[in-house]
């Protein structure tokens, strides 16, 4: 396996039931990388800034990469995309949108906004599974990182 | 004096007792309303007011007031031209009759009299001046009623435009709440729905064993259920969707847009199906992505819709006849009961109820919704045991615009 893909993976996602099923998929798949979970995107920024308790980076190291959902209360995925975009040390984390729209004015708002790949998520568990397996071996196993220092460059 | 008198008429300017004097006592007698002014000035002035003609001896324009008549003649209104008639000295113009007959008649139509004149003749002139000048006021009276009728229309179109402006932003406004709606419906309604899905599976995956016979039954209705509600409300999303996007028309290749089609659904492939396209393939002026969801919903319901263990085959041809294309879908189904052909189009309606074939009752709904966006028409010809033959009618693009096309497609 390419070494370079170790790190954990943050999932920003406020529905449980998804949570719960990205988890399962996840194991279904047989995924190595830890699996951090966020509710919402003002989350997504306390953990990616290392705020509150997120400060202990053993717990919650930096994110090898960003699955997102767009449609979240307080900050939304577009936003969450936009906020770290604009920051030096995010630009480069690779961010794979995971939602249940496939309007394409999400899909181009979120290309435009640098998003690194879009998925629509799918409606029972064994295709989930199929498509966790899919970016397993794509993004874990033939994409390249950007190796970055903890606290950007 | 009322208004049809004063614009009736005759101003006079006379010098006293000579023979134009003499004409307006003549002229009152023989029913026109003659008037006398000592001057041009004063007649000009008058004539402002409303007058049917003018008559003037030559002596009494002194070269001053000349200007004064000149410039009175040259104010009248685009329909008025009224008559001046110069009573002249003698049977040889002089040259001063000559001069102001020049100056005059550019402004207006003035016609000289020379003296010694007969009045018979006077009163015939007069006469005419006044027929003359009574047209013109006919003229006057259309042309005031075309004016109104046309500030009437402006304001009307004024109006017109308003109310569609608001019209227009009120509908735009129920375009957004709708595409919000469909939004909604998208996200949140289908959320719960994945939940029960996925919830019922973990369901049968962990606790298999521990559930009786009965039980996994009811959780796979759930699962059934769950993915039959998913399915209605993909398709009423995407029923929306054709309803209410803007489509623009291009020339689709038809060869290459099913291949696509088929290419993505292998339910439209060996050993599934059996689709085949028909040569020539006429092009059609059609929204790619419209199109392509009513070939898709057609194809779908031929291979849906056959007996047990037979394998589907769908036949598509295209016809072109009259600036028109139909594309036909003839399938080996079992066909449909004439009665109900005509009902299968519309929202929720199903033709084989109840006899052990999934779908929703929307999908030919899309299509004939999209076929109207798109100009174009969808019908059936069917009996039942005899298969169906679905076509699509769409304009065909302009061959002498764009000679080449039909060959592109071959």
């Amino acid at each position: 396996m390419n070494t370079n893909s170790e790190g954990p993976i943050l999932l920003v996602e406020d529905n449980e039931d998804d949570v719960f099923f990205m988890r399962r998929a996840f194991q279904a798949a047989d995924v190595a990388n830890p699996l951090h979970v966020v509710m919402d995107g003002n989350q997504a920024i306390h953990y990616l800034l290392g705020m509150g308790k997120y400060a202990d980076r053993h717990t919650y190291p930096w994110p090898l990469l960003v699955v997102l959902d767009l449609k979240m209360p307080i900050r939304d995925g577009h936003e969450l995309l936009l906020w770290m975009r604009l920051r030096k040390q995010f630009r480069h984390l690779v961010v794979i949108v995971l939602t249940t729209s496939s309007e394409q004015r999400d899909v181009l708002r979120a290309y435009r906004l640098g998003a690194n790949s879009y998925l629509v998520k799918p409606s029972s568990p064994p295709e989930l599974t199929e498509q966790i397996r899919a970016l397993k071996r794509y993004w874990l196993g033939q994409n390249l990182f950007p190796r970055v220092e903890l606290n950007g460059e | 004096m009322s208004q049809l008198s004063l614009e009736e008429r005759i101003l006079v300017v006379a010098p006293t007792g000579s023979d134009a004097w003499t004409s307006v006592k003549v002229l009152a007698e023989s029913g026109f309303l003659a008037q006398s002014y000592p001057d041009i000035r004063s007649l000009s002035e008058a004539a402002r007011y409303g007058a049917g003609a003018l008559l003037i001896a030559e002596e009494a324009l002194i070269p001053d007031e000349l200007a004064i008549l000149v410039d009175m003649l040259r104010d009248q209104p685009s329909w008025s031209d009224m008559t001046v008639v110069l009573i002249t000295p003698s049977t040889s113009p002089s040259d001063e009759s000559k001069r102001l007959y020049a100056r005059l008649s550019p402004c207006g139509n003035v016609t000289l009299l020379e003296r010694p004149f007969r009045l018979i003749t006077l009163l015939s002139w007069m006469q005419g001046a006044i027929r003359a000048r009574r047209r013109q006021y006919q003229v006057r009276a259309l042309l005031s009623q075309h004016e109104s009728d046309q500030i009437q229309l402006r304001a009307h179109a004024a109006q017109l435009e308003k109310r569609v402006a608001e019209r227009t932003a009120k509908l735009q406004e129920t375009i957004s709440e709708l595409e919000a709606f469909s939004y909604t419906v998208s996200h949140d309604l289908r959320a719960p729905l994945r939940g029960i899905q996925g919830y019922a599976h973990f369901i049968l995956e962990d606790a298999d064993h521990q559930l009786d016979a009965g039980s996994q039954a009811y959780v796979q209705r759930i699962q059934q259920s769950a993915a039959r509600l998913d399915a209605l409300v993909q398709d009423v999303l995407t029923y929306s969707r054709v309803s209410r996007s803007e489509i623009a028309f291009h020339e689709i290749d038809l060869e290459m847009l099913l291949t696509q089609i088929v290419g993505e659904n292998v339910a439209f492939q060996m050993p599934r199906a059996y689709i085949d396209l028909m040569h020539p393939v006429h092009p059609v002026i059609a929204h790619a992505a419209s199109l392509s969801q009513c070939i898709a919903n057609l194809l779908g319901n031929a291979i849906k819709f056959v007996e047990k263990d037979v394998l589907p085959r769908v036949v598509v041809r295209t016809e072109r006849h009259d600036g028109c294309v139909h594309i036909w879908f003839e399938d080996n189904g079992i066909g449909i009961d004439p009665d109900v052909q005509k009902k299968i189009f519309g929202m929720f309606e199903r033709g084989h109820v109840n006899q052990g074939y999934e779908g929703t009752g929307i999908g030919l709904a899309i299509v004939k919704k999209a076929m109207q966006r798109m100009r174009g028409e969808v019908g059936v010809i069917s009996a039942p045991g005899g298969g169906s033959r679905f076509w699509l009618k769409l304009p065909a693009p302009d061959e002498s615009v764009n000679p080449q096309s039909p060959q592109k497609v071959t």
